[in-house]
């Protein structure tokens, strides 16, 4: 398979991973989240799921609120604002890298 | 190279991989976007309520008055205390927000309206149970335009059309007779059809997740 030149655009190694690019589209769609909601939603595991939303977290892409509901811990995540934006230039760098190779 | 061991230049992606990346991207959020609500239940429940209350006031003497306010507040309990064991899990957005909120600002509109008109003395049948289906014909055409489902807003017009009809009725029986048809189109009929669609819909997710397995 031909490479492509290489003055194209880098990705963001933090949205560049499959399960943390799963995570930011999904989050991207709603408000909040509960960690059950998106081990559901992946299929991983606690412990996978949980080291990458601490990765993006870290990056500043998510944050995380743990409450109680109905006397329950609950964790939720929410995409923040520079999430957005990074899960937004990484698809239009997508888009210039699959412009590019057709 | 990233923690994931991927190379993470450009340059080292080719064709196919830039559209699995794609396919992933799309697909996510198509998922996180579809919606488990079902509010079948809701309906069927809140019709069983009327026919409850109309029953109660109807055929049984005994604490007659306490009719409408007794099965009204217990459905009211239901409601909150189903729906939040129900929705306990599933993320909140906007739109969902903004459901709730439509049905919720109904409620509390009849229960506003209804009581102090109900004991005011100046009760009047037609105007009152023309207002309260009015009031159902709202929030089901607000709600069906927002979800963009035909069927919802075709229910909430079902109830303006009883709101116009019981205007012109000439007694009382004919008034509770309206209400009656139009409950067991609208709640029992509607919300029976309605969980009729989500038995149906989580048997077909039941087999897609066999089938990716």
């Amino acid at each position: 398979m031909p490479e492509l030149p290489n003055h194209l655009p880098d990705l963001d190694p933090v949205v560049h991973g499959k399960m943390r690019l799963a995570l930011l589209s999904l989050l991207s769609g709603v408000d909040e989240a509960e960690f059950t909601w998106l081990r559901e939603k992946t299929g991983s595991t606690d412990g996978n799921l949980g080291a990458h939303l601490l990765k993006l977290e870290d990056a500043g892409y998510v944050a995380m609120e743990k409450k109680f509901v109905a006397r329950k811990p609950v964790t939720l995540y929410r995409m923040t604002d520079t999430g957005r934006a990074a899960l937004e230039r990484y698809i239009a760098s997508l888009k210039e890298l699959l412009g590019t190779a057709l | 190279m990233d923690v994931d061991g991927n190379t993470v230049g450009g340059s080292a992606m080719n064709e196919r991989e830039i559209g699995e990346r794609i396919a992933l991207i799309e697909s996510m959020m198509r998922e996180g976007r579809r919606r488990t609500e079902y509010w079948g239940w809701n309906f069927l429940l809140w019709g069983v309520a009327y026919l409850i209350a109309i029953g109660w006031s109807s055929y049984l003497p005994a604490g007659r008055a306490l009719a409408w306010p007794v099965t009204m507040v217990l459905a009211v309990v239901l409601t909150i205390v189903i729906a939040r064991r129900r929705m306990r899990r599933e993320p909140k957005t906007e739109r969902s927000r903004a459901l709730g909120m439509i049905w919720m600002a109904m409620g509390w509109g009849i229960f506003v309206f209804a009581f102090p008109v109900t004991y005011s003395g100046h009760f009047e049948a037609h105007a009152f149970m023309a207002a309260i289906e009015a009031m159902l014909g709202i929030a089901h055409v607000a709600s069906g335009s927002m979800l963009r489902w035909s069927t919802q807003i075709v229910v909430g017009a079902l109830w303006w059309v009883a709101a116009i009809a019981t205007c012109f009725v000439p007694s009382g029986n004919d008034v509770a007779f309206i209400f009656l048809a139009a409950v067991l189109v609208c709640n029992i009929g509607f919300g029976t059809y309605l969980m009729i669609r989500e038995s149906r819909d989580k048997a077909l997710e039941r087999a897609r997740a066999v089938q990716h397995a």
